[in-house]
């Protein structure tokens, strides 16, 4: 199957390569999955205007909506609660650390993101709830689509990083890729893990058989 | 025979054999299907053990989850780890290690290094149990057991999120005796944990004290010759490896497998018991069954040694119990009484005469024999048919067969009397006492006349008694006796005569004569002498012939007479041999005689049954033929009394004799029934006047009238006449005068031996030379 599909993909890719002038590349994990949802990252001199508008992440039936917010260095960010329940939701990351305890509502302060960088938000009653903000600096960034494939649209490819919330590694670190100029296709240091549909996020225990 | 047995015995051994059979056959089951259901239960224990343990060792997992998720959980204790504040944290750790009593806590980061631990883990080395730490950190909780320092902890792995994980908590209890005295409860089996300690496996806990690794056996490697017969203490275990990446630490589920094995013993016992007893009683219940079968059989078995024996008197009980032995009993009784039929039928026959249904020799001997055995004086009679072949030469042998069997009837009807014939026409009558018979009784039942081919006759019949056991006390004797005794009847013409103890002597005697004259004839004819009689010749005055006499002189007996010895040659048929001896010792006597140049002829007796046998008087002529003598020189005397019995033979040898140039002459004329047709058509030549009308014939005037009518009667035939008995010279004159050719007597000469003879004639010749 997965041959298959790279033949696909292949012929996918030549077509685009000879019918468009679009930048088009694979993203593979360390276990050659393509995934979805990467984040690459260009070190880039433009400075994008500053971001005057609050960007949002809501919660909703327990959920951060959206589960991933992208947003520029010194942007702002509310928190409102669509749920009627209380959350608290906080970040232990370095990029932001912050705590907004309990409250119900949309009427909480916005919290400005000064530095570049991921944070994690979790809350403090709901375990299972975890979001992430991106906070870019000098940078361009590009999210690979479904199937994996992204279109870079950067003159240069030079110094990119790479980040997915769900990489098989600390949520805050951003890592850097290798890139197969031939097969167009950029190597993810790490393993992204897909998550199950209903899976919560609680501590699982598997039952370890004895003696195993 | 080898390998023979008793129908007992194959019975019981069969049904006994059997029964052993089938005991061992139960028991063997028992004891392994007992042996293999204590085995399965102590297996399935075993395995049950290793799930509670297992269970045990879950729940406690997600107990210390439980109180472990208290602490990750603590969003002071997050935002401590978050913000990497060891000395929050550790003092954190400490705090909820007092508050949930563990052994171990500590923080490690995500790639497994320590972050912080409580005081308690001070001295412990975690770099063993990093994998454990990262692979625990991936899956955010885990529960495993390991090793540290040689004790063995159960552990959970805690992520603590912030809300990703940042770090994994790890909370250990120490695994020790208390854990496995709560198995022990659960489960009642033993347990004990064992480590890995120099390439050894060491119990380090246990619920039974002073047990050693060594002690323990697999289930399936259990020795159960040991186990059940030597009783031996041995401890099944099932273990459970604890850390697999360490290989050290298991538990181990122990059970004492005599424990186990003690009901199962206990039923292996009671089977065996009752086995034994079932064998017992099977034994006893075969040896009965083979007792009831095997009874009858050998009851039958003795009964038939009984009528082998020749007892017939018992039937076999037909309550054998067994139809087919009740057959054969019946079948066996049936045989028994036919047998004893046939043989009463066989017996009937075997002792009883055919011809007279009297009883026969045989059994008269056995009668007899009881009759003397019992020791009472009791009388024995024989009865005798005289001349009982002349009756079957004359009236034929059916005829004399009547005849005895109207005997037997005559004697069968006397009352108390045991009647037997023995032999031709000889009775045994034994009265059953005294008065039963007596003789003159018995004497004038049988003297009745009866009739026979229409012929009345009066049985001629000789009665001998003998008294018993006075005159004889066997059998044998008894018989003996009274065949004696008949005898004695035969020779005095009597009809009855008791036997007396001379008859035997007289028997005896002339036995011990027959036994020595064969014995003189066989080795020493020594015994036996010839002597001769002259006889003158009237006309001439001279001896031109003689008699030759035959004198026995036995060594033992002493001289005994011819007339003893004689008719005992004949009786005995020595008598051929006898004339013979006679014959040549005459020729040979011829031969000295003619040497002397003496010729005389010399008669020689001859016996009726010499003459009355062709070959004998055919050697006769053959020996003096072979002598060369010339028959005129020998001429035989004949008796003619004996003649009579079968004349023409004795006529016809006579005239080969006469035909042969011998000269016969008639000895002892006058005494017997003389016939003169038979005279007339004898053909001899001489008469010899019986010497009893010669010796008193100068006295007698009857005598003379005889001799002289006799030598005229032989005249008128052409007979020479020869007188024997010449004792006076009167007779001699008067013989002389009437005519008489010769004369033989004492006057003449007394027998003399042959030399004498050769002398006497000389003297006589010389004598006549004189006197003429």
């Amino acid at each position: 199957m997965a041959n298959l599909r790279r033949f696909l993909l292949g012929v996918l890719f030549f077509l685009a390569t000879h019918t468009a002038v679009a930048n088009v590349w694979l993203v593979v994990d360390a276990q050659g999955q393509p995934v979805e949802g990467v984040i690459l990252s260009i070190p880039s001199d433009s400075l994008p205007a500053s971001p005057s508008e609050i960007a949002v992440m809501d919660q909703v039936e327990k959920r951060f909506e959206p589960e991933l917010l992208i947003i520029q260095r010194g942007q702002q960010v509310t928190f409102p609660n669509s749920d009627n329940i209380r959350h608290h939701v906080y970040s232990f990351s370095p990029t932001k650390p912050f705590e907004i305890k309990l409250y119900k509502g949309t009427d909480v302060p916005p919290i400005t993101f000064e530095q570049a960088g991921v944070v994690v938000l979790g809350c403090n009653i709901h375990d299972a709830m975890v979001g992430y903000i991106y906070v870019k600096g000098n940078e361009l960034t590009f999210l690979s689509g479904k199937d994996g494939y992204v279109e870079l649209s950067a003159d240069t490819t030079t110094n990119m990083l790479a980040w997915h919330p769900q990489q098989v590694l600390a949520p805050g670190l951003r890592s850097n890729v290798t890139l197969d100029t031939t097969t167009r296709t950029i190597h993810l240091p790490f393993r992204v893990k897909v998550p199950a549909p209903n899976e919560s996020h609680q501590h699982g225990f598997k039952r370890r058989k004895l003696g195993q | 025979m080898r390998g023979e047995r008793t129908l007992y015995q194959r019975i019981l051994f069969a049904i006994s054999g059997l029964i052993a059979f089938t005991t061992v056959i139960i028991l063997t089951n028992v004891w392994v299907s007992t042996t293999e259901h204590a085995r399965n239960q102590m297996a399935h224990e075993l395995n049950t053990a290793k799930n509670v343990a297992a269970r045990v060792l879950q729940n406690r997992a997600n107990q210390l989850r439980n109180s472990a998720l208290v602490l990750t959980a603590d969003f002071g204790f997050k935002q401590a780890v978050a913000t990497q504040d060891a000395a929050t944290i550790t003092s954190a750790l400490n705090n909820h290690g007092q508050r949930i009593n563990a052994d171990l806590m500590a923080l490690f980061s995500s790639d497994g290094r320590l972050i912080a631990k409580n005081t308690q883990s001070q001295e412990e080395d975690f770099s063993a149990i990093s994998s454990h730490i990262i692979s625990a950190f991936s899956q955010r909780a885990a529960s495993t057991t390991v090793v540290l320092n040689e004790r063995i902890y159960q552990v959970i792995f805690l992520t603590v999120d912030a809300p990703r994980p940042i770090a994994v908590t790890m909370i250990g209890f120490e695994l020790t005796t208390p854990f496995l005295e709560e198995l022990k409860s659960i489960t009642q089996l033993e347990h004990a944990f064992s480590l890995n300690q120099d390439e050894q496996q060491n119990i380090i806990n246990s619920t039974l004290a002073g047990i050693a690794q060594n002690q323990l056996v697999q289930p399936s490697s259990i020795n159960w010759f040991e186990v059940v017969l030597l009783r031996r203490a041995i401890f099944a275990f099932q273990s459970v490896s604890l850390s697999a990446s360490d290989g050290g630490a298991s538990l181990l589920m122990i059970q004492d497998v005599q424990s186990v094995y003690a009901g199962f013993w206990q039923l292996q016992l009671q089977i065996t018991a009752i086995a034994v007893l079932c064998l017992i009683l099977a034994l006893s219940v075969a040896l009965r069954i083979a007792k009831r079968i095997t009874h009858p059989i050998r009851q039958l078995v003795k009964q038939s040694q009984l009528v082998a024996n020749g007892k017939y008197d018992n039937a076999m009980p037909l309550n054998s119990g067994a139809t087919e032995v009740t057959q054969l009993t019946n079948a066996f009784n049936q045989m028994q009484s036919n047998v004893q039929k046939r043989e009463t039928e066989i017996r009937f026959q075997a002792e009883r005469d055919r011809l007279t249904g009297l009883l026969n020799r045989s059994a008269l001997d056995t009668h007899l024999n009881n009759r003397i055995n019992e020791g009472k004086e009791f009388s024995v009679f024989a009865i005798k048919i005289n001349r009982f072949r002349n009756i079957n030469d004359v009236f034929g042998y059916q005829a004399g067969d009547q005849y005895l069997q109207h005997v037997a009837k005559r004697l069968a009807t006397l009352t108390d009397c045991l009647v037997s014939r023995i032999g031709g026409g000889e009775y045994i009558v034994i009265p059953d006492s005294a008065k039963a018979l007596s003789t003159a009784t018995l004497i004038t039942l049988i003297k009745q006349p009866l009739i026979l081919n229409q012929v009345e006759i009066v049985p001629s019949l000789s009665v001998a008694k003998i008294s018993v056991p006075e005159q004889a006390d066997n059998t044998e004797a008894v018989l003996r006796r009274l065949d004696i005794t008949l005898d004695n009847c035969n020779a005095n013409q009597l009809d009855y005569l008791h036997y007396r103890a001379d008859f035997e002597d007289h028997y005896l005697y002339r036995l011990n004569v027959i036994s020595e004259l064969k014995q003189a004839l066989a080795n020493d004819t020594q015994q036996f002498s010839l002597l001769y009689q002259p006889k003158l010749s009237t006309r001439s005055g001279t001896c031109e012939a003689a008699e030759a006499l035959l004198r026995w002189n036995n060594p033992k007996l002493g001289f005994i007479g011819p007339d003893i010895f004689i008719p005992l040659a004949e009786q005995s048929g020595l008598i051929h041999q006898l004339t013979f001896w006679v014959v040549q010792q005459v020729l040979v006597d011829q031969q000295t005689l003619i040497a002397n140049d003496i010729h005389i002829n010399i008669a020689i007796n001859l016996s009726a049954q010499d003459l009355l046998n062709r070959d004998v008087v055919d050697r006769l002529i053959n020996l003096v033929d072979k002598a060369q003598l010339g028959p005129q020189r020998i001429s035989f005397e004949l008796t003619e009394s004996d003649l009579i019995s079968d004349a023409d033979l004795a006529i016809e040898n006579m005239t080969m004799l006469r035909d042969a140039g011998f000269s016969l002459a008639i000895d002892d004329f006058g005494t017997g029934y003389s016939s003169l047709a038979y005279l007339r058509n004898m053909p001899v030549n001489t008469l010899k006047i019986d010497k009893s009308f010669v010796l008193k014939l100068d006295e007698r005037l009857t005598d003379q009238k005889i001799v002289q009518t006799i030598i005229q009667l032989a005249h008128s035939f052409d007979l020479q006449v020869v007188a024997e008995g010449v004792e006076t010279w009167q007779s001699q004159e008067a013989l002389q005068d009437w005519g008489c050719e010769y004369i033989q007597g004492y006057y003449i000469s007394r027998p003399i031996k042959c030399d004498d003879l050769a002398l006497w004639l000389k003297q006589q010749k010389d004598q006549y030379d004189f006197s003429s």
